[in-house]
């Protein structure tokens, strides 16, 4: 059959895409740079008065705008949550982080042995592990807490790592179960035959031709904690070890917030993430593309 | 080198009984082809010898040591698989040298081996590469030569050209027939293909349904075959056959019953004309091979075509009506159960 490609509709849809997953982020860069009595003002050009940083200035260094120094000024609109944002980048990036390390040291060697050797429980287990996060998180909080509690983790950073990771563990799981599952069986009797040992077959064979999949699948391990919100917040304690996403609810909680300094906020809340991704997406694309195992 | 003993062999997997109390001497530097129709257990034996199944039942002894319980990679086998199974992440000279690194080999000793083992099988200038650089025959020997490195007693191949084209098979064949003289070591080489058994083996055991059909030298089997489905693996075309019945005062009249007459298409002759002891009957497919020509002849009163190949290229078309003498002398005859009967 031969294949029909229309370049216009390709574009269209990719332009549609676009549009709704970088236009936020393009948006609320432009809301960050451009001050709220030109947002706030219907009649005036977005970028009639350039571009400032004022705001981005605030949430470093604590230096209040120049328009708020005025008198008259409504200053409830420079929220003080907005001077905790760059200390819960991060804290978040450490959580998120630790979480997508532990996912992938606890997660990948489980995978591994879900998808390749058989053991006793081997079905139920899986199965539990899968069927978890069915469960509502909010039937979880107040058991989870009181166990953190128990053991004195609230509102500790470690408390919410441990938290974020088994929330993400059975997604890692399941995604490298099923790499390692397609993975030939010929490889590793080789490996065997090669005097490796379970683990070293693991090590030396599985994860070098699954580094792609490690990848892709601790990033959505990070993005899952550092977007997570419900338990952050539960188990955060003060300023010293409150996670991005917390922070985050709190400016926009303030419903006399400046919208020029939420903005700020929201986008540098999305660096960490995006540099992450430039990291290692062009290396999961990359491997995906360029070591197929059959060759 | 090694000899490899099987002694009451049996492998299951579940209710399924795939090896059934099989008992086997190799010999030490000996080329054993275990050949035999898909799911007659010759992969399964293989597995078992290299460690990779467990037996049921039995004894494997390799160089006299019973091996039961060693784990594979101590068993001094080394195995080429189907698939080559070459590490993907790896250079050509990390997949040969990566088992002598796994045991601790000094650097320099490790790159001297797969020199040697490069050498041997012209890989020198690949050494580098990785293995989706590689056309599948040079995969295939770099396979072959990930086994060399290891200096095992005893080479496992499992259908170790199947993957290949039909020119490059032929090749390989040649190239695994030298190396074994140059080796001199143990071989076992399983396969489907009755062309690679013929060719290769010292000795071919035939397979079916987990248990050993025959054993012996290529031509033993191909010229004494002790029974139907022996004669009719063995031999390329394949062997016609024709069910016929006792005539009494016959020399083949002892056994009664319906029996079966088995030609191979080169023991049928082409009569010119109507004669005594001449089979009519008519040309469907005429293949030209070459050298010979392969006429598929339709009998009267036989089901299947008869084969027929004729030295030469005869202007035999299909559709015309030919003459065919059956000698039973040329061929065997099986009794209903199958077993050959002596003429």
């Amino acid at each position: 059959m031969k294949r029909r490609h229309n370049p216009i509709l390709t574009f269209l849809f990719a332009g549609l895409i676009l549009l709704f997953t970088g236009g936020p982020v393009v948006l609320s860069l432009i809301g960050s740079v451009v001050p709220d009595r030109i947002l706030l003002n219907s009649d005036a050009g977005l970028f009639d008065e350039g571009i400032n940083f004022e705001t981005y200035r605030y949430v470093f260094t604590g230096e209040l705008p120049s328009g708020y120094l005025t008198e008259g000024a409504n200053r409830a609109m420079i929220s003080d949550a907005a001077r905790q944002v760059p200390r819960s980048l991060w804290n978040s990036t450490v959580v998120a982080f630790a979480a997508m390390v532990l996912n992938l040291l606890l997660g990948a060697p489980a995978a591994f042995l879900f998808a390749r050797y058989a053991f006793p429980g081997k079905k139920i287990s899986f199965l539990f592990l899968i069927l978890s996060p069915l469960v509502p998180t909010v039937a979880l909080v107040t058991p989870i807490y009181m166990s953190l509690q128990a053991v004195g983790l609230v509102g500790t950073q470690l408390g919410i790592i441990l938290v974020h990771t088994a929330k993400a563990l059975p997604f890692t799981v399941l995604i490298l179960s099923v790499f390692f599952r397609k993975m030939p069986a010929e490889l590793f009797e080789a490996a065997m035959l090669d005097h490796c040992s379970r683990f070293q077959a693991f090590t030396r064979i599985a994860v070098p031709l699954a580094l792609p999949s490690i990848g892709a699948t601790g990033l959505f391990a990070f993005m899952l904690s550092y977007s997570e919100y419900m338990f952050s917040m539960v188990l955060s304690g003060d300023a010293e070890t409150r996670p991005v996403s917390v922070v985050m609810a709190a400016l926009a909680r303030n419903t006399d917030v400046s919208w020029s300094l939420l903005n700020t906020g929201i986008f540098i809340a999305i660096v960490p993430t995006l540099l992450l991704v430039a990291l290692i997406w062009r290396f999961v694309v990359e491997d995906l593309l360029g070591g197929s195992v059959k060759g | 080198m090694a000899s490899v003993e099987l002694e009451q062999v049996s492998k299951s997997f579940g209710k399924t009984e795939v090896i059934k109390d099989m008992s086997l001497a190799i010999k030490e530097r000996e080329l054993v082809v275990f050949v035999g129709p898909s799911g007659c257990g010759k992969s399964t034996l293989l597995r078992l010898i290299a460690g990779l199944e467990e037996m049921s039942a039995g004894t494997l002894r390799i160089g006299g040591k019973v091996m039961n319980q060693t784990p594979a990679a101590d068993r001094g086998v080394a195995m080429v698989f189907q698939s080559y199974a070459l590490y993907p992440h790896m250079t050509v000279a990390e997949n040969m040298g990566f088992a002598l690194k796994m045991i601790g080999t000094p650097r320099p000793e490790i790159d001297r081996k797969v020199g040697e083992a490069a050498e041997i099988l012209d890989l020198g200038d690949l050494l580098q590469r990785k293995p989706r650089q590689l056309s599948g025959g040079q995969r295939q020997r770099v396979a072959i030569g990930r086994a060399i490195v290891r200096k095992p007693d005893v080479f496992l191949f499992d259908e170790p050209l199947s993957n290949l084209d039909a020119e490059l098979r032929a090749r390989m064949r040649v190239e695994i027939a030298r190396l074994h003289k140059e080796l001199k070591t143990t071989m076992i080489y399983v396969t489907h293909d009755q062309v690679e058994a013929m060719t290769l083996a010292d000795r071919i055991v035939l397979l079916n349904k987990g248990r050993i059909e025959q054993q012996g030298a290529p031509l033993d089997l191909y010229e004494a075959p002790v029974n139907k489905f022996v004669a009719g693996f063995l031999g390329q075309p394949r062997m016609n056959f024709i069910a016929v019945t006792a005539v009494p005062d016959n020399v083949i009249g002892a056994a009664p019953g319906a029996m079966t007459l088995g030609l191979r298409p080169d023991a049928i002759g082409i009569l010119d004309g109507p004669r005594s002891g001449a089979v009519a009957g008519r040309i469907i497919v005429v293949e030209q091979l070459g050298t010979s020509t392969l006429l598929h002849v339709q009998l009267a009163g036989v089901a299947d075509l008869v084969t027929v190949e004729w030295r030469g290229k005869a202007a035999h078309k299909a559709g015309a009506d030919i003459w065919l003498g059956l000698d039973p002398a040329k061929g065997h005859l099986f009794a209903a159960d199958g077993r050959r009967l002596a003429l």
